[in-house]
């Protein structure tokens, strides 16, 4: 099967997306080879039948699926024989509340972090697009939305407590194996790493060597590619 | 075989231990017999062999066994053909990460809110302990504590936000029928509906409709005629 994945990409092939990260893991967890196609925020009209306004955005087989959840979920029942994302009922619940736990808490709140970092990074005919939404989302200019950083980060850290004492416990999230639910928060590490020169973590963080070893999954997957390391 | 569980009572009878919340719970949801010891605080140390320090303790035949997650994890291997607790490996694992949460991020915030209302809620006997106890855990005199509460609402709400996006597109943290990360988080709703008129979450918030679908299992279990009516 041939499976291609449209994957947001900035300034000198950095691939940046935390939904498209969420995506990438997914295929390599279950074991699927993948082909991305490089694509910037300003070509998403232009995938498929031009009916998509984001990405992750994959074609399996001329079947195609979009966001990243449903394509964890796709991916779940069409490769029954790769290893589970979920680990069953209970496991994909799990998973769907540290979806929503991210989406809601944790990854907003990281991009105030970072946000003229990914401006700065962006493919050059992203950057009037970005300045186009990205301030009326936030309601003010970006500058602002990224000043005093170093006092938030603590606030991103604290809101991150509960994962540091899992993975202080065990090496992952679902215990000695990775799992979607890993996928979703690393996603929007992995993403920031890419843009962005700022640590979100200090080396003697749990979270930190949990990020690692989430790093090191699949040949190195989530580190290969230009970046940054932290 | 019926179960005995030490339930930490207060004035009128009031059944009001989160931990215990969760164990009975999980005796329900196990169809598993259930009669209860109403324990005060100052009567812990005098269950059974008296090394008991907090409670619920449970008795089942011949053992003896404290700690809610070490109860729910006894139920679930000694009652395999019951209706799981959990939903299969993934789903420990996500009860598991909803322990850490509230422990971290929900638990200790309402409980600067209501640890007075508590206190008033306590028979008699118990007062100088959890006065004493309680002023030396939250660095203040427990009157103090709850100042300014009207004004902590909103940080609380907001960091529910995870729970309220997953019970407004479905009925429990479970899905359709509630598992132990239901209990584990609901848990701290139940105290602080026991104990403090303090409203934490209002009707028409998503939270709220759960929280109420809880209350209505099991024949409304977990509902007592003492408990505030929010």
């Amino acid at each position: 099967m041939t499976i291609v994945l449209y994957d947001l990409v900035g300034r000198d092939d950095r691939r940046f997306s935390s939904n498209c990260w969420k995506t990438s893991l997914a295929l390599a967890h279950k074991g699927c080879r993948f082909e991305t196609v490089p694509t910037k925020f300003t070509e998403i009209p232009s995938i498929g039948d031009g009916s998509y306004s984001t990405v992750p955005v994959v074609e399996f087989d001329g079947i195609w699926v979009d966001d990243s959840w449903a394509i964890a979920e796709h991916l779940e029942e069409s490769c029954p024989d790769g290893p589970s994302l979920f680990g069953g009922a209970g496991g994909r619940e799990y998973a769907r509340y540290v979806q929503r736990w991210c989406e809601s808490r944790i990854h907003p709140l990281m991009m105030t972090l970072i946000i003229l970092d990914i401006q700065a990074h962006l493919a050059p005919e992203d950057v009037e697009y970005f300045n186009g939404t990205r301030p009326q989302r936030f309601g003010r200019p970006l500058e602002e939305v990224q000043s005093g950083r170093d006092e938030r980060v603590i606030e991103y850290r604290d809101r991150l407590e509960p994962l540091r004492r899992v993975v202080a416990a065990q090496p992952f999230m679902c215990g000695s194996e990775p799992s979607y639910a890993d996928h979703i928060v690393m996603g929007s590490i992995i993403g920031a790493r890419r843009m962005s020169s700022y640590p979100l973590f200090v080396s003697d963080d749990p979270i930190y060597d949990w990020m690692h070893r989430c790093l090191d999954l699949y040949d190195g997957l989530g580190q290969r590619g230009v970046g940054y390391n932290w | 075989m019926t179960i005995r569980l030490y339930d930490l009572v207060g004035r009128d009878d009031r059944r009001f231990s989160s931990n215990c919340c969760k164990t009975l719970y999980a005796l329900a949801h196990k169809g598993l017999a259930c009669e209860t010891v109403p324990t005060r605080f100052t009567d812990i140390s005098s269950i059974g062999d008296g090394s008991f320090s907090t409670i619920p303790v449970i008795e089942d035949g011949d053992t003896r066994l404290g700690d809610s997650w070490e109860i729910a994890m006894y139920l679930e291997a000694t009652y395999p053909d019951a209706p799981s607790l959990f939903g299969g490996a993934a789903g420990i694992e996500y009860a598991r990460f909803i322990a850490r949460w509230v422990e971290t991020r929900t638990h200790p915030l309402v409980m600067t809110m209501i640890v007075h209302d508590i206190y008033e809620g306590l028979d008699p006997a118990d007062q100088p302990y959890f006065w004493e106890s309680r002023t030396k855990r939250l660095g203040r005199p427990i009157d103090e504590v709850p100042v300014g509460r009207e004004d902590r609402l909103p940080e609380l709400r907001a960091r529910l936000e995870p729970i309220r996006r997953i019970v407004a597109d479905q009925l429990f943290l479970g899905g359709t029928s509630p598992i132990y990360a239901d209990y584990v988080a609901m848990a701290s709703f139940i105290w602080a509906r026991k104990t403090s008129p303090f409203a934490l979450v209002d009707a028409g918030d998503p939270v709220h409709a759960w929280m109420h679908r809880c209350l209505d299992l099991y024949g409304g279990l977990l509902r007592q005629d003492t408990d505030y009516d929010w």
